[in-house]
């Protein structure tokens, strides 16, 4: 074999997958469309939080304690506080997690956030419903004008009855007030509501606070090597799984364009006199390698992206160097048992219709890891876990999966899987090779697995 | 290992129940011209590709170019296929570029290109994609992808299928080019008459066997006229010749002109003089065998008379037909 010759074909079919419009557009430029959409609406939103709406909440409160402690809290230095608090409750929980996180949480608080101006009017108990409802009616496109009317129960510091519920508070807003301001107003007016309950109730708000207050912590895992650290639990099994796509989606679309390429190829009758410069394992060696690393590109592109989120939320350390490199052992091992099939199937047949018979015992084991993998991901050393990781072709997805999870497999069973995928790969090349050779210069009546296995047997 | 350029001895091929070749020994000596003729179906493509490695045979060995097989010397042979096409949305330029590189041209492929572009008038083209090209001038762009490199061996399988007159012989003169510049050319046709006009060698296969391995003068000598064709005056018929000693029959080749066959003993040109005589005949002439008749006087003379000469012979001139199906 000429490696210099198989270096140009491989070139050739490289170059006309990558360097075409519907590659572009399809693997290199949608990770860059959904980036920039991102950052289109992160920004929309940003600006779209410009203009802070500003009114008034009138409040016909008979209880004559709520109105009063309403206008505290909806104060915009009110507001500020909580939102600040709230961000820093998220901020703690994720601390142990992951500290990029932690501090991504932290930094969403209140600049991020712009609050309403509210101005708080306390009606008579006694005002007339109607009239002040239709006042919100009328000043709906007034600036500064009124916002909302939020009537409350007379009886809405006492205990919900026994039974049927009562309604505490009435909310009435101009139309489409933004959700945001209709909740701030909801939320405080339901936590005023409740400090006023125990207060009437005789119970001290903050001691309450603190009995309901339960702090756990995050889980912590005990690592084999003696150590601990924060468990992220069903997100490795997510890493794993990712993982294993990312094998999977560079192996199938090599697969596929390998399948298309070498048809045209053929009906092209291009291929006899690709012959007479190259031999036919020289070729099929070629365009395999050439779609390989069509895949590597996808995967770099894919892997590179999900790597650079998971490092940017600092949960780089759940990517092991162990799970890095079996992802590209077991990646060449998957791709070349399934690329040199489809290269077998693509040679023997005269157009994309006639392959579709054949290439359906491909398609079953590429679409099993798809739904296996979710099993294996939650449980992944169970036995239906480890006999999947034994059994090819789906052999190295499925090892892959159980690297990548929380509980790696131990190192002979992945040694195993090397040596049976090793031995597939190598069964399915030299299989593949000898259809190759002699499908590529039949033409006429479509062949059969029969025929296929016939054609072994003969080439 | 020999010096000729192609030296085949007792090739073998069979394809599950059938022979596609046998015995077959062939000897082509550097610089010759030679023609592997015969009816489609008959072997000469299989044997092509077993000569470039593209087939293995069953039995038998061959060298070509010195070397045990094509693949060792794959970049000093120029092969056209008859199944033969271009990638279709690569531009010419690139796709002579790729298939220079793949034959291990490494410096001056543009040059070579743009030159060999103008040759076969199509200066133009290089930028084109191929499928905006006519099927003739695809067929230039792959008889170029054949000799770009210099080959020391060109074999051409059906070169001239599918081209209008005016390219056949463009082609023609390139081939005779090649073979004026020391380039051992062999090249296959069904069509004889191709043949006849540009090989100095000619071998003829049947059934996937050698019936014909011959100079054309040699098989000219071998082959002597056994034919006269008369042209007789308007209302008188085949008669003018069928009552002649040594007639073996008369046919009609087109309206007016009829062909007598005659006995091997016969004398030709007392029977010449006689149609002269009886008949005021506008042309008589004696005719040189064609390859066609040698080959289906050999076929004939292989099956103890049992084909029918004219279905043979409409088989020979069935230019249009399609590629071969699930033969490889």
């Amino acid at each position: 074999m000429n490696p210099g010759k198989i270096g140009r074909v491989a070139w050739r079919e490289f170059a006309s997958t990558v360097l075409t419009k519907g590659f572009i557009i399809g693997a290199l430029l949608t990770p860059v469309l959904i980036l920039v959409m991102i950052a289109i609406v992160t920004a929309l939103t940003a600006f779209k939080s410009e203009p802070t709406i500003s009114g008034e909440v009138a409040i016909v409160d008979p209880t004559g304690v709520i109105a009063e402690r309403l206008t505290e809290t909806l104060s915009p230095e009110a507001l500020a506080e909580a939102a600040r608090a709230r961000a820093e409750r998220i901020a703690e929980t994720l601390k142990d997690v992951s500290p990029g996180a932690s501090s991504f949480a932290g930094s969403i608080g209140p600049d991020a956030e712009s609050f309403p101006t509210l101005r708080v009017a306390t009606l008579p108990a006694d005002t007339d419903q109607d009239a002040e409802k239709q006042r919100v009616r009328e000043e709906a496109n007034v600036e500064d004008g009124r916002l909302a009317l939020l009537i409350v129960d007379e009886a809405a510091l006492m205990p919900q009855p026994e039974g049927e519920a009562r309604q505490d508070i009435q909310l009435f807003v101009r139309p489409k007030l933004k959700d945001d301001v209709i909740d701030t107003i909801r939320n405080a007016a339901v936590r005023v509501i409740r400090d006023e309950r125990f207060r009437v109730a005789g119970y001290d708000r903050s001691v309450v606070g603190r009995l309901q207050d339960v702090n756990t912590g995050s889980a912590r895992e005990l690592t084999e090597d003696g150590g601990e650290r924060a468990s992220i639990g069903d997100f490795r099994n997510f890493i794993a799984y990712g993982f294993m796509m990312l094998m999977l989606i560079p192996t199938f679309v090599g697969a596929q364009y390998l399948l298309t390429n070498a048809i045209e190829e053929k009906s092209s009758r291009v291929v006899e006199i690709l012959l007479s410069a190259v031999s036919p394992m020289e070729l099929m060696t070629g365009k395999v390698l050439g779609q390989m690393c069509v895949g590597l590109v996808i995967m770099v592109i894919y892997g590179g992206m999900s790597m650079y989120a998971l490092i940017s939320f600092s949960l780089g350390d759940a990517i092991t160097p162990l799970a890095l490199v079996s992802m590209f052992v077991f990646f060449a091992l998957a791709y070349f048992t399934f690329a040199s099939f489809m290269a077998a199937v693509g040679s023997s047949v005269n157009e994309l219709r006639e392959a579709q018979s054949l290439i359906g015992p491909v398609m079953v084991p590429l679409m099993l890891p798809y739904g296996l993998g979710i099993f294996i991901a939650d449980d992944p050393n169970s036995t239906f876990a480890t006999i999947a990781s034994f059994v090819p072709p789906i052999s190295p997805f499925m090892m892959m999966l159980r690297v990548a999870s929380t509980e790696p497999p131990p190192p002979w069973q992945v040694g195993l899987a090397v040596v049976i995928s090793a031995v597939t790969c190598y069964v399915a090349v030299w299989c593949a090779a000898k259809v190759f050779r002699v499908g590529l210069l039949m033409y006429g009546k479509p062949p059969n697995f029969r025929t296929l296995i016939k054609w072994v047997r003969m080439a | 290992m020999s010096d000729d350029a192609i030296h085949i001895q007792g090739l073998g091929k069979r394809f599950g129940d059938k022979v596609a070749v046998e015995d077959l020994d062939l000897v082509v000596p550097r610089g010759s011209l030679h023609g592997l003729i015969g009816p489609n179906g008959a072997g000469k493509t299989t044997t092509i590709r077993m000569v470039m490695s593209i087939l293995f045979p069953d039995a038998g060995r061959l060298s070509v170019l010195g070397k045990k097989s094509a693949v060792e010397s794959k970049d000093r042979i120029g092969y056209l296929p008859e199944e033969r096409g271009v990638y279709r949305k690569m531009k010419v330029g690139a796709f002579l570029s790729h298939m220079a590189g793949l034959k291990g041209v490494t410096s001056g492929v543009s040059q070579k290109i743009d030159d060999w572009l103008d040759r076969v008038e199509l200066g133009d083209v290089k930028k084109k994609r191929c499928d905006e090209l006519s099927k003739g001038m695809q067929q230039k762009i792959q008889f170029i992808s054949s000799v770009i490199h210099e080959p020391e061996l060109l074999i051409l399988d059906e070169p001239f299928s599918g081209l209008d007159p005016v390219n056949m012989r463009l082609l023609r003169d390139l081939i005779l080019d090649q073979h004026q510049k020391g380039v051992t050319v062999i090249f296959s046709t069904h069509v004889m008459i191709q043949a006849e006009q540009l090989c100095d060698h000619i071998v003829m296969i049947e059934s996937g066997q050698k019936v014909l391995d011959n100079t054309l003068q040699e098989i000219r000598d071998r082959y002597d006229p056994r034919s006269v064709v008369f042209e007789p005056d308007a209302g008188i018929g085949p008669s003018a010749a069928e009552q002649h000693e040594g007639v073996e029959s008369v046919r009609q080749v087109s309206p007016g002109v009829f062909e007598a066959a005659l006995h091997d003993d016969a004398d030709r040109h007392t029977i010449m003089a006689n149609i002269l005589e009886q008949t005021r005949a506008r042309r008589v002439e004696l005719r040189r065998p064609s390859l066609e008749d040698v080959f289906i006087e050999i076929v004939q003379e292989r099956t103890g008379g049992d084909v029918d000469s004219d279905e043979l012979r409409a088989q020979l001139q069935d230019r249009a037909a399609g590629p071969q199906e699930a033969t490889p």
